[in-house]
């Protein structure tokens, strides 16, 4: 009987800790983006593009830790879309180097569920099933371009469309 | 009239009564088997009586009788068992506080682990990638520093200098930004899963389902 009683109050306690635990919180619709981003990496600073503004601080740190070979980051373009559900769209700053994405839902820890879809001129190069999470962005490591390399960057944003990742000044 | 086995066993003992000692006679006169056997037994019977006293008095019984009573007095005088106190308190003995806190460490185990709570992985993550031209390779690994996934594109032809990316111009969000068409759809006409396919000049869906 005490055995009987101890998985009881066991599997009880389970049961209700792992419910308040896996509570996915509550969001109004869309109100989570995915910015994308076409980066263009050069080691050397007479290799960079002109005309392109080089990627702030924060995310040019935060490349360098990933792509350590090079040295400057510059923006290409930028672009971002709502995520709804049951909804594709395109991420694309450049219409040669875009994402399509498909909106999967969500998992219950708050990360959004994406079917993605990397294209280079007009084809589907490589296809994915993704989980973003908030502040941890997923790197794409694409051709060689001019003297350097081209980068793809997806993130995900919470709000209005977004700021841009640029340094003009 | 032929005894019965106990009748036998009891004149063989010589506690039979005398009357039915004389019947058990009269029977061994017309069976000569019963009367040898009543003799052979008797004379067995004998021999074990004088062979083993039927009374016999224990040697040093003042000896016997003084430990047993030693012993008696040493379970008396001995000290009562104390009781073993436990060092958990009373109220961690209580029925359900050990089921309790058992659950209690599980769930702060598997949450570590991240089975619940999803802890267990805090970034993005690529679950499977496809790449339909099996001369491009896609590797995924994951960036701690960074807290990024990280998928590289082996096998992709390098972009010549001059090509044209089509770079989308923010300067003109209203040229390049795609075509949103906006429209108000009866519940009633849009079922879970439903979709709605809008053709235009750029690729671009919208519904009006609430989705987070």
């Amino acid at each position: 009987m005490g055995a009987v009683r101890f998985i009881g109050v066991l599997l009880g306690t389970l049961f209700f800790t792992s419910a308040l635990a896996e509570e996915a919180p509550k969001e109004t619709e869309g109100s989570k983006r995915l910015w994308g981003a076409l980066i263009f990496a050069s080691k050397e600073a007479g290799d960079k593009r002109p005309g392109f503004a080089d990627a702030d601080a924060e995310l040019a740190a935060t490349l360098g830790k990933v792509f350590a070979e090079f040295h400057h980051f510059q923006v290409l373009g930028e672009d971002d879309e709502a995520l709804f559900k049951t909804t594709h769209s395109w991420v694309a700053p450049s219409k040669q180097l875009c994402v399509k994405f498909d909106s999967k839902g969500r998992t219950k820890d708050g990360g959004i569920k994406l079917d993605l879809q990397l294209w280079n001129q007009g084809k589907a190069i490589v296809k994915t099933d993704a989980v973003f999470k908030k502040d941890s962005p997923v790197f794409i490591e694409g051709p060689e371009w001019a003297k350097g390399r081209l980068l793809y960057i997806l993130k995900l944003k919470d709000g209005q469309r977004a700021t841009p990742a640029s340094d003009q000044g | 009239m032929k005894p019965s086995e106990e009748q036998w066993n009891r004149w063989i003992d010589g506690d039979l009564p005398p009357e039915e000692v004389e019947a058990m006679e009269a029977a061994a006169r017309e069976m000569p088997e019963l009367a040898e056997d009543q003799a052979f037994f008797s004379r067995l019977s004998d021999d074990l009586k004088q062979t083993f006293p039927a009374e016999r008095t224990p040697p040093f019984a003042d000896f016997f009788n003084s430990h047993l009573q030693k012993q008696i007095r040493d379970l008396e005088e001995a000290p009562a068992p104390v009781e073993r106190r436990s060092w958990w308190p009373d109220w961690m003995r209580l029925s359900w506080v050990v089921p309790l806190a058992a659950a209690a460490v599980l769930v702060f185990a598997l949450t570590q682990i991240g089975v619940i709570g999803g802890h267990g992985v805090s970034g993005s993550q690529i679950v499977y990638a496809y790449t339909p031209d099996e001369s491009i390779e896609a590797q995924v690994d994951f960036n701690e520093d960074a807290n990024a996934t990280v998928m590289r594109l082996q096998g992709l032809d390098p972009l010549p200098t001059g090509f044209d990316l089509l770079l989308a111009d923010g300067s003109r969000p209203e040229v390049n930004r795609p075509i949103v068409v906006e429209a108000d759809l009866p519940d009633d006409d849009f079922d879970d899963g439903a979709a709605f396919v809008f053709v235009g000049p750029q690729t671009q869906f919208t519904s009006h389902r609430a989705t987070y």
